[in-house]
């Protein structure tokens, strides 16, 4: 096997897998729609995976020292309050991540 | 993020504008990692072109990447399945949002289904107000419109591989664009509830197993959720 096909089949693999997980809820799903089990999962599971999400871009399992974490929960602080104050979505990332490269500026 | 008043008789383009103004902050997550992607899979010394339709093709930043460490090292097949296999799990479950949303002709449901990626769902959950026939085009116009700044991001990447500046800390873009739509679904939700799940599930996982943490994280979750509210009916 050439080096051109093992990645030309690499990437045939990893686009069946990646359809086929985002699939499955819709091969399975139609016998749960209906149920309240469901319904309790649709209302509440986006805000976890939201909150799981901002936790798993941090890379916790990369940081050094935990003076790392630092610039990282403030900028993610000023995100809230300027959403909340504002409510403007593009606004509240643009001040966050500025934020966050100042103070990593200024902290390294 | 107002909550967009978009009435029933709005031409295409109206919708249009929303779904980019929507997305207008993933580009600045998903085009610079689109191209230090790009930059990578130049390391690999395959034909660059790959870069880009690899990311057309597979369409999962986190499983790309993973898969770049086995293709590095010319490495198992079935060894770099396992692993992505995990990586990409957690996409399993941003379709039960949209069982009912994405009823629609065969092939717009098969584009939304291959291009629901974590920007997508987060930003489809957080905007479903719209009517039946123009949200259909609001998913459709959103997902293609992720899709495109995370493949061209991969384009330029691989193609201007070696005269890209690099800023440090522009990555932080996506902790804050989640961030952002975690204070939505509070003001939505009004509870503090499934937040102090999430915070406990994470501990959990990361106590268990941090390699895979996030898929283990969504499952324990959803386990609390289920137990939490198992009988109460007023949800």
């Amino acid at each position: 096997m050439s080096d051109t096909q093992y990645l030309l089949l690499a990437i045939g693999l990893l686009t069946i897998l990646s359809f086929v997980t985002r699939a499955i809820p819709f091969i399975f799903g139609k016998v749960l729609a209906r149920s309240q089990k469901m319904r309790v999962l649709e209302t509440f599971l986006p805000a976890i995976i939201m909150l799981l999400l901002v936790i798993f871009e941090m890379n916790i399992t990369h940081w050094h020292k935990i003076t790392d974490a630092i610039p990282k929960v403030i900028a993610l602080l000023i995100v809230i309050v300027i959403h909340l104050w504002r409510r403007n979505m593009i606004l509240s990332i643009v001040v966050g991540t500025a934020s966050y490269i100042l103070l990593l500026h200024f902290t390294t | 993020m107002n909550p967009t008043k978009i009435k029933a008789k709005q031409p295409i383009k109206t919708i249009w504008n929303h779904a980019l103004k929507v997305s207008s902050p993933i580009f600045f997550a998903y085009f610079p990692l689109g191209i230090v992607f790009g930059i990578l899979f130049n390391h690999l010394g395959f034909n660059w072109v790959y870069a880009p339709i690899m990311s057309l093709l597979v369409y999962a930043g986190s499983v790309q990447f993973v898969a770049l460490s086995f293709l590095m090292s010319h490495g198992s097949l079935v060894s770099m399945l396992v692993a992505t296999l995990f990586v990409a799990l957690r996409n399993s479950f941003y379709g039960l949002a949209f069982l009912e949303r994405y009823d629609t002709k065969w092939y717009k449901k098969l584009f939304l289904i291959y291009g629901m990626v974590d920007a997508t769902y987060a930003l489809l959950v957080t905007h479903n107000d719209l009517p039946k026939k123009q949200d259909e085009k609001f998913c459709l116009y959103l997902t293609f419109l992720i899709m495109f700044y995370w493949v061209s991001g991969t384009f330029v990447g691989a193609l201007f591989s070696q005269w890209l500046p690099q800023i440090p800390g522009l990555g932080f873009v996506l902790p804050c664009f989640f961030m952002v739509l975690v204070v939505e679904q509070y003001l939505k939700l009004r509870t503090f509830k499934p937040f102090f799940m999430a915070i406990i599930a994470a501990i959990i996982a990361f106590l268990i197993y941090p390699q895979q943490f996030l898929l283990l994280a969504i499952c324990i979750s959803i386990i609390f959720i289920l137990l939490y509210y198992r009988g109460e009916r007023s949800v």
